[in-house]
């Protein structure tokens, strides 16, 4: 309990004048008619103050005096059920904001004396405080703390206590009510929100606070203890102009007006602490609403909330959550993210999708491809593509994936050609490559008119691809299954692996593991194949890896033949590693070797020295070389951007007229893994000798409680077996029957 | 002295605290003058113990013995030496004791240490998945691939 600077307190003048002394909370003395702890008191008071108006009044020690009607600190003021009745006038009031700035408290003997007497806004409640209400208000005529105590009768006595450090008591504000207090836009879009149970008591761990029921106009109050844990925000109940923060009981911690004005609350009221409280709880990220799917944070300056962030990338974001209903964490918190940003810029940013870049890609089925490829067969005539073009220069590449990716809503396929002038016109004469190549864009090597580049449409449906990274859910695995048996499951001495699909093993740390749950997900970039796998456990990652499941489909018959190569040496053995895929090419660089191209690599997992040359890629590079500028490659080991590397190729084969597109392809091996993450667990067995006959083997508890609690085979630890009523022989024989083992 | 006894017999082991036994009626009996409460010397008449009882319970003592020995007496009687057995005798008093239970047969817990159970010494290897998982069953059925068609 508080008390500041209150020595005495003073009721009354004259003949009605009465002090009461404190010391340390504790009244000392007592003197004069209508005393507080009179059973009349209450009685008496209203008729005392009845019939001295506004000159009856509480001094509250020396520092507060009265001083005219705007101080009203110490005026009582009877309440009604409904109205607050201004015992001075006798009218009701209800706004009145008479204030008196003492608490009346059950002293546990059937009397209520006065306790506490403060000046400010902040008061610690004692539990042992009968029925008490508090009210912040914070409007546009004064900023006041109200207690409420509450009688078990109708009668509803409440205090009212000043700030009288305001200077602005009573005086209107026309400016933003609370405008460190910023909501969302759409209220409507918010769902729910988690308080960290931890910050829910700014003021102390061991301040027990309690906050009233108040539903919006409803003025007979009610108080309910705060709930420790779960606090829950929701829509205003009822009242589309307010909205506020409950518990789990529905007792309000604060709730406040909504302002038009730049969307800042208005008049707050906070139920169990003062502004200043209030403002330094919501800043310290104690509260987050989730809001249109994702989840905000308050930004903070001094204490004041400027706004809100969705940035959660600091661990501490997704600590300790609870929720209102289950007490566990939200589902599937983001990953923190590597940089800066938000994890759907992470998710929209990868190196694909058909909003992209300058490629058109779609997913399409196995028929759709075969149907394609049939269309570009048919001559022009038969409705196929115009004649005269190679339409495998119109593909980039072509990828293969074991499953469906997400998309979108089919399209058709539409390929962009050059104008319907045919490649080879113009060749009366000998022309350079370079002519070709201008008379495939759409150029003239005669001075002919261009012809522009158009569309035309295969008539295959495809879909496009959506943009950005697919995640998958690899599921969840609850460890804690592997406890409540009897003989340990998991011990120093087990070893837990885990496998993610496509990704590789890993072994986890048992202690790490042991009574968590843990949660695989997998990151698939369309682009390159590549996907990214990664274990979580109670919001952290332990494990995590890359592979890659995107196989590339040759094109071209060159393509074809290295892609055959690499089959042969696959049947031979010789290969441990058939991917090859992505070609980097850039002009001017050192010719082409073999180690320059890349090592393969043969079944022992040494390189493979004969290199490309011996697998039929050296006549396609000796073309390359023949052209302008000599080339170098180099060939990754994993998934690379196809795309790009594509790109590159075409460019080169369009120079020096080679039909090479596409990357040199993958491998589908790598789909023959098990789909499904699993974790593997090996570890050494306490036997178990199986039934438990004559109840001989018991298993080590430690723990303490009643007798009776136990079942079975009990052995005890010296037990305390002097409170029976029995002799000492049997005394002694019953505390060694215990330690020897007693049957429950 | 007289007291009631009723005889009876239990089958539970010494060391079972809710013993299950099963009395006949009381029967009067005389005890020697000093008898001691926790052993008493009882003789009853022939018929009121049977040659299987093993069991019996004083009321005016308060207490259940075991039946240690039988002995036959003159006149058609019978002494009967009594043991107490002050686990059924005080035995509501003794599950509300408060104890620390070092082991106990039908605890569940997992993580502590036993060196009284043998350990296999094999290894034993499981398995888990993982459930709830979003990717497609695993098949190697062509309609069921999907090709990324990249064009320019």
């Amino acid at each position: 309990m508080i008390t500041l600077g209150i020595s005495k307190l003073t009721y009354g003048s004259g003949e009605d004048l009465f002090e009461i002394s404190y010391k340390d909370d504790e009244v000392i003395t007592e003197t004069g008619a209508n005393s507080f702890m009179s059973d009349n008191f209450e009685a008496n008071a209203f008729a005392a103050f009845q019939n001295k108006k506004q000159t009856q009044f509480f001094e509250a020690g020396p520092d507060t005096t009265y001083n005219g009607a705007n101080e009203h600190n110490c005026i009582w003021q009877k309440w009604s059920s409904n109205n607050k009745t201004d015992l001075l006038s006798g009218a009701d009031d209800p706004t009145g904001y008479y204030t008196l700035n003492c608490l009346l408290t059950d002293n546990g003997n059937g009397r209520r004396i006065v306790t506490e007497l403060t000046d400010i806004q902040r008061v610690v409640w004692r539990p042992e405080v009968m029925e008490t209400y508090v009210d912040t208000h914070i409007n546009g005529t004064a900023t006041r703390v109200t207690y409420y105590v509450i009688n078990t009768n109708t009668n509803q006595h409440y205090c009212d206590i000043m700030d009288k450090t305001d200077p602005t008591e009573y005086t209107a504000q026309n400016v933003p009510i609370a405008p460190w207090l910023l909501y969302p836009q759409d209220k409507t879009q918010l769902q729910l929100h988690y308080i960290r149970h931890d910050v829910l008591s700014p003021w102390g761990p061991s301040c027990e606070r309690y906050a009233g029921v108040r539903n919006t106009g409803n003025n007979n109050a009610r108080t309910y203890p705060l709930s420790s844990a779960l606090i829950d925000y929701d829509v205003p109940i009822g009242n589309n102009q307010n909205f506020g923060f409950y518990d789990n009981s529905k007792s309000y911690i604060f709730h406040c007006t909504l302002s038009t004005n730049n969307y800042a609350a208005g008049n707050v009221w906070c139920y169990i602490c003062s502004e200043d409280e209030l403002k330094v709880w919501l800043a310290s990220s104690g509260l987050k609403f989730i809001y249109k799917n994702k989840m905000y944070k308050p930004v903070a300056e001094g204490n004041i909330i400027v706004g809100y962030t969705d940035d959660m990338t600091s661990k501490s974001d997704w600590d300790e959550w609870h929720t209102k209903d289950d007490h566990e964490k939200p589902d599937a918190p983001p990953v923190p993210r590597p940089a800066p940003g938000h994890w759907d810029d992470i998710l929209s940013a990868g190196t694909f999708g058909s909003t992209l870049g300058f490629v058109n890609s779609y997913y399409i089925s196995r028929a759709q491809l075969l149907a394609l490829k049939t269309w570009m067969g048919k001559d022009e005539a038969s409705g196929g593509p115009p004649d005269g073009y190679d339409m495998l220069n119109a593909i980039v590449g072509i990828k293969m994936y074991p499953w469906a990716l997400a998309s979108t809503a089919p399209d058709d396929i539409t390929i962009a050609i050059p104008g319907s002038q045919s490649m080879w016109t113009n060749l009366a004469q000998s022309v350079t490559l370079g002519a070709i190549l201008e008379v495939m864009q759409g150029g003239s090597p005669s001075g002919n008119a261009p012809t522009p580049i158009r569309k035309v449409n295969s008539g295959v449906k495809g879909f496009a691809t959506k943009a950005g990274m697919q995640q998958y859910n690899l599921g969840t695995l609850d460890m804690r299954q592997f406890m409540n048996t009897t003989y340990p499951f998991l011990t120093y001495d087990a070893t837990v692996e885990l496998y993610i699909p496509f990704v590789g093993t890993f072994t986890l740390d048992t202690q790490t593991v042991m009574g968590r749950t843990l949660s695989c997900y997998l990151n698939l970039d369309p682009g390159t194949g590549g996907v990214y796998g990664y274990c979580m456990c109670n919001n952290t990652m332990i494990a995590s890896g890359t592979g890659n499941i995107g196989v590339d489909v040759p094109i071209s018959s060159a393509q074809m033949g290295i892609y055959r190569a690499q089959a042969d040496t696959l049947a031979t053995g010789r290969m441990a590693n058939g991917i090859i895929s992505g070609l980097a090419l850039s002009a001017g660089m050192p010719a082409i070797t073999s180690a320059a191209v890349g090592a393969m690599y043969d079944a022992r997992g040494s390189v493979d020295s004969r290199g490309l040359s011996q697998i039929g890629f050296n006549t396609a590079l000796e073309r390359l070389q023949s052209g302008a500028g000599r080339v170098s490659t180099s060939l990754a080991a994993t998934a690379s951007n196809a795309v790009t590397a594509n790109r590159s190729i075409r460019q080169l084969q369009q120079s020096h007229g080679m039909a090479m597109t596409g990357s040199t392809g993958g491998s589908t091996v790598e789909w023959c893994c098990p789909w499904q993450a699993y974790i593997k667990i090996i570890r050494p067995k306490p036997h178990n000798p199986g039934k438990n006959y004559n109840h001989a083997v018991a298993v080590p508890t430690y723990e303490s409680g009643n007798l009776s609690s136990y079942k079975g085979l009990t052995v005890c630890i010296d037990p305390d077996v002097s409170g029976l009523n029995a002799t000492t022989e049997e005394r002694n024989a019953i505390a060694a029957i215990m330690q020897g083992g007693i049957i429950v | 002295m007289t007291i009631s006894v009723q005889f009876g017999t239990c089958s539970d082991a010494i060391n079972v605290l809710h013993k299950k036994p099963t009395v006949g009626t009381a029967v009067s009996c005389t005890v020697k003058d000093g008898v001691s409460v926790s052993s008493p010397y009882l003789i009853v008449s022939a018929s009121a113990v049977s040659d299987t009882a093993n069991w019996c319970e004083i009321s005016t003592f308060g207490r259940k013995y075991w039946i240690v020995s039988v002995d036959d007496l003159p006149g058609d009687r019978k002494g009967v030496q009594c043991q107490v057995d002050a686990l059924a005798s005080f035995e509501s008093e003794i599950a509300n004791i408060p104890v620390m239970v070092a082991r106990n047969e039908g605890t569940v817990q997992s993580y502590l240490y036993d060196t009284e159970i043998p350990q296999e010494s094999q290894m034993y290897v499981d398995f888990y998945a993982f459930s709830g998982s979003s990717l497609p069953a695993k098949t190697y059925s062509d309609d069921a691939m999907t090709y990324l068609l990249i064009l320019k």
